[in-house]
Order: C-alpha cells, then structure tokens, then sequence
C-alpha cells in the first residue's frame, strides 16, 4: 500500500508550534535527502549519524527562520550542506594518499586510466567512487562540495547554484579550480604506476 | 566523449550504484528531539531568573511609589519654614549687630 502523502507546510507549521508528532513526520519524510547528503559530504572524522543527527537538530531549532520562501526540501538541503561544510572545515589535516594506500581495486582503476584512453567497466564504478573520495579528501570544504555536486550527483549549475547560494560564475571558477587540483593529485598517483 | 583520466574516473565514480538508504531508526528521532527540547529550554529563561526579575521590578515599582508618596503628601518642612531657613538678614539689623 502506498504511504500517504505528507503535508509538508502544514506539519512544519505544527512542528514550529512545538508539535513533536509533526517533527518525527518531517524527519521520516526528509531522513533519505538528509542521508544523501551527509553521505556525498562526509567529513573523515565524523560518523554518519552524528552528522544527520546534527543537521535534524539545527533544522528543529531554526525552524522559526524559514520563511516559506523555497520549498522545505530546499531550506534543509542547504542547512546540511553547510553543516557538513562546517566539519569539513575543521579538519585542518588533508592526507596525501600515495599509490599504497590504495586498495587493490583502486589501483586497478588508476592502472586502467593509465594504460588506456577507453571508458572504465560498469565494475569500476565503487573503486572508482572510493578513489575519487580520496581524491575528494585532498581539497577545502567548497571545492569537494562543487565536485560532489556537480560530477557525481550531475547537477547543472543552476541546481549548484541554489543549493549553495553561490553565483552561476563562482560555481564555474570553483569546479574548475577543483578539478584543477584533483587531476595534479590524480597524474601523480599514474606517475607511481609508469616507472 | 572527452579521454581526459579525471573525466573518465568522476563518469566512472557517477555511475557507481548507490549504497542502500538506512531505515530512520526511533533512537535517533529521540536523540534529536531531546536536543531540540534542551535547546528550547536554554533559549528560555530559567525560573529562578524570571523570580529575579520579578524581584527587580517590584523593587523598583515600590521607590518610585515611595517617592511620588513623598512628593505629594504635606510633610513636617513646610514652605514657610524653608524661606525662614534660607532668608537673608535685614542689612540694618546686620550693621546694627557689628
């Protein structure tokens, strides 16, 4: 059976009241959006649900300070997404990964691109995912967002553009600083594997 | 299609299936809203400053009572004796005294 649609407007109006049935109805309802975004910019040193639980509290909390203006869905988005940018930017230390560090897939990966100009297979695709959040790991808190947005999540500018409140043009210079210094990162990991 | 190794790794990570959703389990609904609840509660002031306050209002209602009370009502320093107070001797009086 199919769940019932959730009246997004009305529950975040109880919610703000202090209605608690409404705020557990809003997080089931946001829990999936929330996830996928922790998970897309997840600080090394933070658990997972540490950060969901730290975005659900600052929603509740300054809940008063939506004005209705976007949908819900857009207001949360952007208080998970700095969120996750403020504990990002706490981590002062940004490891150099080396080809050792790599796992046996991840190399495979950086051997592949190394050796040829054709597509990686459909296989590659979590080593492929894992070695790009090492790669990820090496930038500030606004490029690997720009990146995740942009390049794994294939959001258009525009998208970027609400999500962080960024203008058109400082999102196009960010992404291409970014991968700037992930392809600097990415041709010394091939230069490891060609002796 | 571009055969730049970045493009083809971030395609390559793009098309990665995504891992499963977790459920939304009650432990961490609860963890959120008691720390919603606690950060109400810190935004309020604590009963015991509310008594405070209180406090300082009646303190403060009750001088400036007082005061008008003062003002208004006739006292033992009448107008009279004030300008015999602060009267100047006659200047014959004070010549005859020398």
């Amino acid at each position: 059976m199919d769940e019932p649609v959730l009246d997004v407007p009305a529950c975040v109006e109880r919610a703000r009241a202090g209605n608690e049935d409404a705020s557990r109805d809003l997080m089931r309802h946001l829990h999936p959006l929330v996830v996928k975004i922790v998970r897309s910019h997840l600080p090394r040193r933070t658990g997972e649900e540490d950060l969901i639980q730290a975005v659900f509290v600052k929603v509740f909390t300054r809940i008063e300070q939506y004005r209705g203006a976007v949908p819900f869905e857009h207001w949360v988005s952007r208080v998970a997404v700095n969120t996750c940018l403020n504990q990002i930017a706490h981590e002062k230390i940004r490891p150099e990964w080396r080809m050792s560090d790599l796992s046996e897939e991840e190399e495979m990966v950086v051997q592949n691109l190394a050796s040829t100009a054709g597509e990686l297979t459909p296989d590659d695709g979590i080593a492929s995912r894992e070695l790009v959040e090492k790669l990820l790991a090496n930038l500030n808190a606004e490029d690997r967002l720009v990146i995740t947005l942009i390049h794994l999540e294939q959001k258009s500018v525009e998208e970027v553009r609400q999500i962080t409140g960024w203008s058109g043009a400082l999102v196009k210079v960010r992404a291409f600083r970014a991968r700037a210094k992930m392809r600097k990162h990415l041709s010394g990991l091939m230069e490891e594997m060609t002796p | 299609m571009k055969t730049d190794p970045l493009d083809r790794l971030l395609r390559s990570a793009a098309s990665a299936p995504e891992r499963e959703l977790p459920e939304l389990d009650r432990g961490l609904e609860n963890r959120v809203l008691a720390a919603v609840r606690a950060a109400r509660r810190a935004g309020d002031p604590t009963p015991l400053l509310r008594v405070l306050r209180l406090g300082l209002a009646m303190a403060g209602a009750t001088a400036v009572f007082t005061v008008l009370l003062a003002l208004g009502s006739p006292s033992a320093v009448t107008q009279g004796s004030i300008e015999e107070t602060f009267a100047a001797p006659e200047p014959e009086a004070y010549l005859a005294l020398q």
